[in-house]
C-alpha cells in the first residue's frame, strides 16, 4: 500500500468521499474483473462492483489496516459474490451467450473475434472444472500478484488452506488445458 | 510423478524457495525431465491465464459507482468511530480539527464548570474578615463551633439511640459513616486551631474525634460498647456545658 493510498484510507474513514473516490478509482477495475471472473457475467460483475463498493463506503470506518486495503475490498468482493451465487443458484457458465458477443464487438483487444471465443470457451471450460476457491486462488495468485497469506484472507482461509486450493486448481489447469495452446502464441 | 522434488518445485512457483535454494534446485531441473516438463506445464498455464482475452471495462464504471454511493450517503454515513465524530463536529473535516475542537470543548467545559461548582476558599475569606473586621470574626467563630457541636450532639444521641441488637442495613451504616467522616475531618480542624487557646475544649475534641474515628469504621464497630463510651466519659453533658 503506497503511501498516497493510506493517506486517502484515513481521509475516507474521516468521512472524505473524494478521498474514497480515490479508492474506486484504483480498485474498482480490478474488482470488476474479480467478480466478472467469479459470476461470469459481465452485467452482473458490474452492478455487484457497485455493491462492494457501496459496502465498503459503509464499513470503512471498521478497516483497521490489519491488512492491505486491495485484500480488504477483495475480502468484500469475494463474500458479494459468493451471495450472488447463492442467490441466483446458478454455476459459473462458460460464456457464449449473446451479451457476450455483443461485448466482445466493444473490445478493444485486436484479436480475431473467432480465435478469441475459441481461447475463452477452452480457458472457460477448464477453469469451470475447477472449485470456486480454486479458481480465485489461481486468479489472485498468477494474474493479480496476492502472496498466499492474502489469497487466504480473502478466501477466509488459512494460508496453508489457499495453497492447496492453488495447486489443485493448477493441476487440473494442467490436465485439461494439456493440449491448449492459445492461438496468440 | 516419481521425483521426490516435485514439492519444491511447486514451492519454487509459489516463491517460496530461497534464493541459495534455487541454484541448487535449477541443476537438478537439469537433469530430470519429469521435473522439467512440471516446470513448462505450469509456465505454460500461467501464461494462458495472463493472456486469457477479457472485454473492456464497461463504461462509467466509477461514475456508476459514486451515483450509487451518493444515493445512501446522505442517510447513511460511514460506519465506526468516524461517524460519531462526524456527527458531532461536522464542520471539521480532518481527524486532527475534529480532536482540536473535542479538547477544546473539554478543556472549556473543565472552566466554567470549576467556575460554577467549586466551592468558595472559605478560610480565604474568612481570613479577610479576621483581618477586616475581627469582632465579626469571632462572631463567626463562635457561630461555627455552636453549629459543629450541635451536629456532635445529634450524631452521637443517633448513636445512643442505635439498638445493638438491630441489624442496621449497609445503606444504615453508609450514612453514618459518611457523616461521621465528615465530622471527624471537621473536628480534627477545630482540635488544631483550638490547641492552644482552649485546653478544655481541645479535650472534648479529642474525645469526640475518638468516638467518631469508631464510627467510620462501620459495621465492625460495637455499639454497645461506643454507646456506653459517650456515655463514661459523659461526652453530651459537656457538649451542653459548652453550648450553653
Amino acid at each position: 500500500m503506497g503511501g498516497n493510498e493510506e493517506k486517502w484510507i484515513a481521509h475516507a474513514k474521516a468521512g472524505s468521499r473524494k478521498a474514497f473516490d480515490r479508492l474506486i478509482r484504483t480498485h474498482s477495475a480490478r474488482v470488476f474483473y474479480f467478480l466478472y471472473d467469479m459470476t461470469g457475467q459481465y452485467e452482473d460483475a458490474q452492478d455487484l462492483t457497485q455493491d462492494v463498493f457501496m459496502k465498503a463506503y459503509q464499513a470503512i470506518g471498521r478497516f483497521r489496516g490489519d491488512s492491505k486495503f486491495s485484500t480488504w475490498i477483495y475480502r468484500i468482493a469475494y463474500n458479494v459474490g459468493v451471495d450472488y451465487g447463492r442467490q441466483k443458484g446458478k454455476k459459473r457458465q462458460v460464456l457464449l451467450e449473446k451479451n457476450e458477443k455483443e461485448i466482445l464487438q466493444q473490445t478493444r483487444d485486436n484479436r480475431d473475434p473467432a480465435e478469441w471465443m475459441g481461447t475463452r470457451e477452452a480457458i472457460d471450460s477448464a477453469m469451470q472444472s475447477l472449485t470456486e476457491p480454486q479458481r480465485m486462488a489461481v486468479l489472485m495468485h498468477h494474474e493479480q500478484g496476492f502472496s498466499m497469506r492474502e489469497v487466504g484472507d480473502v478466501l477466509g482461509c488459512s494460508e496453508s488452506t489457499a495453497r492447496v486450493h492453488l495447486f489443485r486448481g493448477l493441476q487440473k489447469l494442467r490436465k485439461k488445458l494439456h493440449d491448449f495452446s492459445p492461438g496468440a502464441e | 510423478m516419481a521425483c521426490d522434488k516435485r514439492n519444491q518445485i511447486e514451492a519454487f512457483f509459489l516463491g517460496e524457495i530461497p534464493d541459495n535454494q534455487q541454484d541448487m534446485l535449477a541443476r537438478h531441473v537439469e537433469k530430470c525431465p519429469e521435473c522439467r516438463s512440471l516446470i513448462e506445464s505450469y509456465r505454460r498455464i500461467r501464461g494462458i491465464i495472463a493472456q486469457r482475452p477479457r472485454p473492456d471495462l464497461p463504461a462509467h464504471l466509477e461514475k456508476k459507482i459514486r451515483r450509487r454511493i451518493d444515493e445512501i450517503s446522505p442517510v447513511k454515513r460511514p460506519a465506526g468511530s468516524n461517524a460519531v465524530w462526524r456527527g458531532l463536529f461536522p464542520v471539521f473535516p480532518r481527524p486532527a480539527f475534529q480532536w482540536g475542537a473535542l479538547v477544546t470543548t473539554f478543556c472549556l467545559g473543565l472552566f466554567l464548570g470549576k467556575m460554577l461548582f467549586a466551592p468558595p476558599d472559605w478560610s480565604a475569606i474568612y481570613s479577610k474578615i479576621q483581618k477586616e473586621d475581627p469582632g465579626k470574626a469571632a462572631h463567626m467563630e463562635a457561630r461555627y463551633l455552636k453549629n459543629y457541636l450541635l451536629g456532635v450532639e445529634t450524631l452521637l444521641l443517633d448513636i445512643s439511640n442505635m439498638d445493638p441488637a438491630t441489624a442496621y442495613s449497609k445503606d444504615d451504616w453508609e450514612i453514618e459513616a459518611s457523616i461521621s467522616s465528615e465530622m471527624l475531618r471537621r473536628t480534627r480542624e477545630l482540635k488544631r486551631s483550638v490547641e492552644k487557646k482552649d485546653p478544655a475544649l481541645y479535650y472534648l475534641l479529642m474525645e469526640i474525634e475518638w468516638i467518631l474515628e469508631e464510627m467510620t469504621l462501620t459495621q465492625d464497630t460495637d455499639l454497645a460498647d461506643l454507646a456506653s463510651e459517650i456515655q463514661d466519659q459523659q461526652i453530651l453533658s459537656k457538649i451542653h456545658g459548652f453550648l450553653s
